[in-house]
């Protein structure tokens, strides 16, 4: 049964919290750490996550020997019980979306130019010398997810359209989206670059392009200029944004919510354990799409510490 | 007290004095001959000028105020783009797995299931969310 789970969840206090700092298996690291548990707690064995494409699988069939050797009895299906569920921390709550929020699934890649100034991979060499080891890494495309509340999904369907005309996007959507889901970082570790970031970073603008009986089709434009100048190691991305925005009018929801992002990052996006740095500007490409899919989804990235603080960013005038 | 003097020669507030990083040596008088430190010389004047306006500008750009509009993202370029971020056939094979988000519910299947439990814990929650 596989369970992935943010190890900030072994602080909360309710049962769920309480067995996995039980358990013991939970490391707050990029990687983390892998276990085989039973249902009742107890650790069988730790799965090893060097990438060398042996290692995990031994380790794996290591565990599953371990879970063989159990008796019987404490094996068999309904041999554990489970109690109830019990109360939640309002820390694990607060990793939840609002209700009716529309959830956006992001992925994000760093990607290099060839001779002709076309995108490609990266490779090894792209990467600065103290980091080509984990180039495979840095080389695959990162993942987040994105709330928008449903107060601000609303405000982004115009109640008479029409072809031409613009639509205000909600400020803090606009602040949410450069803040927290423009970071070079993501995928690369815990740093925020422009969580406090001015208001004003990103330049978001929507059209309508399209009306019909049944549809409203909005153009997304924008750009963001960020900068985080202040650490010793500095970074810089300057994306612009463009997107398509499907509304079904029938539904009542966004059927289409493509954006993506390209730009140019300078300088050192995760700080001074220097992941994923290259020298000169480098692009770097996100998408943003809808989540579509039934269940539960982890919290975004930005969300994890402070949902409030993501959900209703401090906007605070430039220089 | 040589590096007090060359500041009080720019003539400039302390917020614009260089910073030391502008100086080639990090030492601003191993740089400058014995002859510009002359303050009534003309060609010192303009000299001054010009090193002053250097300054500014690698202060403005060290602090990211010099911006050019970043290029557009071409129309035409969108679906392709697109597949190129996002992740590629292959890669990031632990996504295709339906993992479970809650400690109880997989307590519960694996106990009705007669399973263990694979738990990956780590910063975000990997590997279906990145740190």
């Amino acid at each position: 049964v596989p369970l992935a789970i943010d190890a900030r969840s072994q602080a909360f206090e309710d049962a769920e919290g309480e067995f996995i700092r039980n358990a013991g298996c939970a490391t707050k690291t990029a990687s983390g750490s892998v276990y085989l548990i039973t249902s009742g707690g107890k650790r069988l064995c730790q799965g090893n996550l060097i990438p060398d494409g042996q290692s995990f699988q031994k380790s794996l069939e290591k565990a599953l020997k371990a879970w063989q050797e159990l008796p019987a009895a404490e094996r068999k299906p309904g041999a554990a019980s489970i109690g109830e569920h019990g109360a939640a921390d309002p820390k694990r709550v607060a990793q939840t979306p609002p209700a009716d929020s529309l959830v956006l699934r992001v992925f994000s890649r760093q990607f290099g130019r060839d001779a002709k100034g076309e995108l490609r991979f990266t490779v090894a060499d792209d990467y600065v010398p103290e980091i080509r080891k984990h180039a495979a890494r840095f080389r695959e495309s990162a993942n987040d997810y994105m709330w928008i509340t449903a107060k601000e999904w609303q405000a982004l369907v115009p109640a008479n359209p029409t072809t031409g005309s613009r639509v205000p996007v909600p400020p803090a959507l606009a602040e949410r989206l450069a803040r927290w889901h423009l970071d070079p970082a993501t995928g690369l570790g815990e740093g925020r670059n422009f969580s406090d970031a001015n208001t004003g970073i990103a330049q978001v603008s929507l059209v309508v392009v399209d009306v019909s009986a049944d549809t409203i089709k909005l153009r997304l434009e924008g750009t963001a200029k960020l900068d985080n100048s202040r650490r010793t190691l500095p970074v810089s991305f300057e994306p612009a944004l463009l997107g398509y925005l499907t509304f079904d009018r029938g539904k009542k929801a966004f059927t289409r919510f493509d954006v993506l992002a390209l730009g140019d990052v300078r300088g050192s996006p995760a700080g001074e354990n220097r992941m994923g740095e290259r020298t000169g500007a480098q692009p770097l490409g996100i998408v943003f799409e809808l989540a579509g899919e039934s269940g539960p989804l982890p919290a975004p990235r930005g969300a994890r510490d402070n949902a409030e603080r993501y959900l209703s960013p401090k906007l605070k005038a430039g220089p | 007290m040589r590096i007090r003097k060359i500041r009080n020669y720019f003539a400039f507030p302390r917020a614009f004095s260089p910073p030391m990083g502008l100086y080639p040596h990090g030492q601003p008088h191993a740089s400058f001959p014995p002859s510009i430190r002359e303050e009534e010389n003309p060609t010192m004047q303009a000299l001054k000028t010009l090193l002053g306006l250097v300054a500014i500008a690698g202060i403005l750009v060290s602090q990211g105020r010099t911006w050019a509009e970043p290029k557009p993202v071409a129309p035409e370029q969108f679906d392709k783009l697109q597949r190129m971020i996002k992740p590629q056939a292959g890669e990031s094979l632990f996504l295709d797995i339906r993992w479970l988000l809650s400690v109880w519910e997989a307590r519960q299947r694996a106990a009705v299931e007669g399973k263990p439990i694979l738990v990956w814990a780590g910063a975000g929650g990997p590997p279906v969310a990145v740190c």
